[in-house]
């Protein structure tokens, strides 16, 4: 009865936080559903030009404008969602899963591998992102997969340090021992054990690294190492119009926000999927 | 004379530590445990209890000596022959709640062994419930978790996964010391009735005196790593020899 009070503040914070997760996740399949099925969603073919309308300030017709070629900018925001969230997501689906097996490598291992493993992590991570992408542009050339090759590169290694530490915390626990008197391979106990048991921290990393990945994705085409024009990419679109804030802002407002919005979405999802996995707000619903 | 179960000889353990003095958790330790019998090993917090364990499993390599289990030898072994040495031997940790898989049920724990040595998931599901009856729990634990249940029951369930394999030594890594004494009670007497049902030895490990005189026949003193002292729980008792020992004694008596 004395700490009715806190179970009741608990039970709150717990009720809001599942607002939250279910508010997110709705907004986050909102953003791809728009992507996967924009072409139906686009009012305008987003490549098409007309001159005669170029530069025209949002209207009915035309929400956003059309930018200087006469090209709806709507249409052409809702196309750049594809290219901005797929490859975004696309991008960090590759690090973690990459991250993760060197991860979970290097702690199963030990020794030598390890100290190896995580002196290359270390070196990737040392590297200015943004010096990496240029010298990988120089080798492989600009372009939108070259620019996820870069990022790549240079964004496992968080992953692969988050996975090896959950690993090695896993290894000097009792059920692990037993998991291993039971007999079973290397592989079974890593599959069966581990990793189920280090995927959470993992997930809401990832999940928060997906605003993060989106703005450097953005930023790379918005120096031209990433998504090339015609392409609809949000970032590659502001670098396309800044020459014309002055005359036509809505032309970089409108991705600009596109960018804005997508990024705090998954921001906060990821922020309220951590919570929500935080074992002392579970403790607090099984209360 | 039989041949003893286990015989650990000259065994040793030093931990080297970059830039630290060395830790010699466990000394030169030789001892015999014979079948059938229950050898307790006591010894302060700290004292190599755990890293002797896991050097006998094989778990932890050790630095020096052997450990011979019916026939193994243990210290020389790796992978294949290490999982067939498995198979004689099985362990019951101090922590029962974290010696399960927090992800996966009591029975899957309790499978696993049989699982691994091909045993079909029906016939490994129906044995996991008779182990857990034998152990004093409703067959309906093997759908529990572990947080699911109290420490005394998650330690039952330990025991029953241990049994599981039919091992011919039985390791209790201070299986008793996380719970309550009357709790502890229980799972000594749970210990005692499995000890008069199956054949098995027992290395029971444990840091209080008077459970080890209670349930043990015979009783090695560890300290700082080192044996100090081995005989009969009651001789021990009434005539200690080494100093230690005679402080730990006197410490509870
Ligand atoms: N992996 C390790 N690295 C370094 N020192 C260790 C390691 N494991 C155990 N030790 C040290 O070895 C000694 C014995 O530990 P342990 O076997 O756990 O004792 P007990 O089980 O009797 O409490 C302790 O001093 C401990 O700090
Ligand atoms: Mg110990």
């Amino acid at each position: 009865m004395k700490n009715e009070p806190t179970v009741r503040v608990q039970k709150l914070r717990r009720d809001t936080l599942k607002a939250r997760l279910i508010l997110f996740s709705t907004l986050a399949i909102l953003l791809l559903l728009v992507s996967v099925f924009c072409e139906q969603l686009c009012p305008y073919d987003p490549y098409a030009q007309d001159l005669s309308i170029a530069k025209m300030a949002p209207s009915a017709e035309h929400l956003f404008g059309t930018d200087r070629y006469g090209r709806d900018m709507f249409s052409r925001v809702i196309a750049g969602a594809k290219t901005s969230i797929f490859s975004t997501l696309l991008l960090v689906a590759i690090i973690t899963v990459i991250g993760t097996i060197v991860g979970v490598f290097a702690a199963w291992i030990g020794g030598w591998t390890d100290t190896i493993l995580m002196r290359i992590s270390d070196l990737f991570l040392a590297f200015p992102g943004l010096v990496f992408a240029l010298a990988v542009a120089g080798v492989l050339g600009g372009g939108l997969h070259n620019a996820i090759i870069a990022l790549a590169a240079i964004s496992w290694p968080k992953f692969a340090r988050i996975a090896r530490s959950q690993t090695l915390a896993q290894k000097e626990m009792p059920y692990f021992r037993a998991a291993k008197l039971a007999g079973g391979s290397s592989l079974k106990i890593i599959v069966k054990h581990v990793l189920p048991n280090i995927m959470g921290p993992i997930l809401v990393t990832s999940m928060l690294d997906i605003g993060t990945m989106m703005m450097e994705l953005a930023g790379l085409s918005f120096l031209g190492l990433g998504a090339k024009p015609p392409a609809a990419e949000w970032g590659s679109m502001i670098s396309d119009t800044r020459g014309l804030l002055q005359t036509a802002p809505w032309l970089t407002f409108a991705p600009g926000l596109a960018i804005f919005v997508s990024v705090m979405i998954f921001n906060l999802l990821g922020d309220t999927v951590r919570d929500y996995l935080d074992p002392k707000m579970r403790k607090g619903a099984r209360a | 004379m039989a041949e003893p179960i286990l015989s650990i000889q000259n065994l040793t353990k030093t931990f080297k530590l970059h830039g630290r003095e060395d830790v010699h958790a466990v000394k030169d330790a030789t001892f015999d445990l014979m079948p059938g019998e229950c050898l307790g090993v006591i010894g302060e917090s700290g004292s190599g209890k755990t890293t002797l364990v896991n050097m006998i499993t094989g778990l932890l390599p050790a630095t020096s000596g052997t450990v011979t289990l019916d026939g193994i030898e243990v210290t020389k072994c790796k992978g294949k022959d290490l999982r067939k040495a498995w198979k004689k031997m099985q362990v019951v940790f101090q922590t029962p709640t974290e010696s399960f898989d927090p992800r996966r049920t009591l029975g899957d724990g309790i499978m696993e062994s049989l699982r691994n040595n091909s045993v079909s998931k029906a016939e490994a599901l129906k044995r996991a419930e008779e182990l857990l009856e034998l152990c004093g729990l409703q067959k309906e634990f093997v759908k529990r978790y572990p947080h699911e249940v109290s420490g005394g029951q998650c330690q039952r369930a330990a025991i029953a996964r241990a049994l599981a394999i039919e091992p011919k030594l039985l390791i209790c890594d201070e299986a008793t010391s996380a719970l309550d004494v009357t709790i502890q009670a229980e799972i000594i007497e749970l210990l005692t009735e499995l000890r008069r049902k199956l054949d098995m030895s027992i290395l029971f490990i444990c840091h209080d005196i008077a459970l080890v005189q209670q349930f043990c026949d015979r009783l090695v003193v560890m300290y700082r790593g080192q044996i100090v002292e081995q005989g009969v729980p009651s001789e021990v008792i009434a005539a200690p020899k080494n100093g230690y020992t005679r402080n730990l004694i006197n410490s509870i008596l």
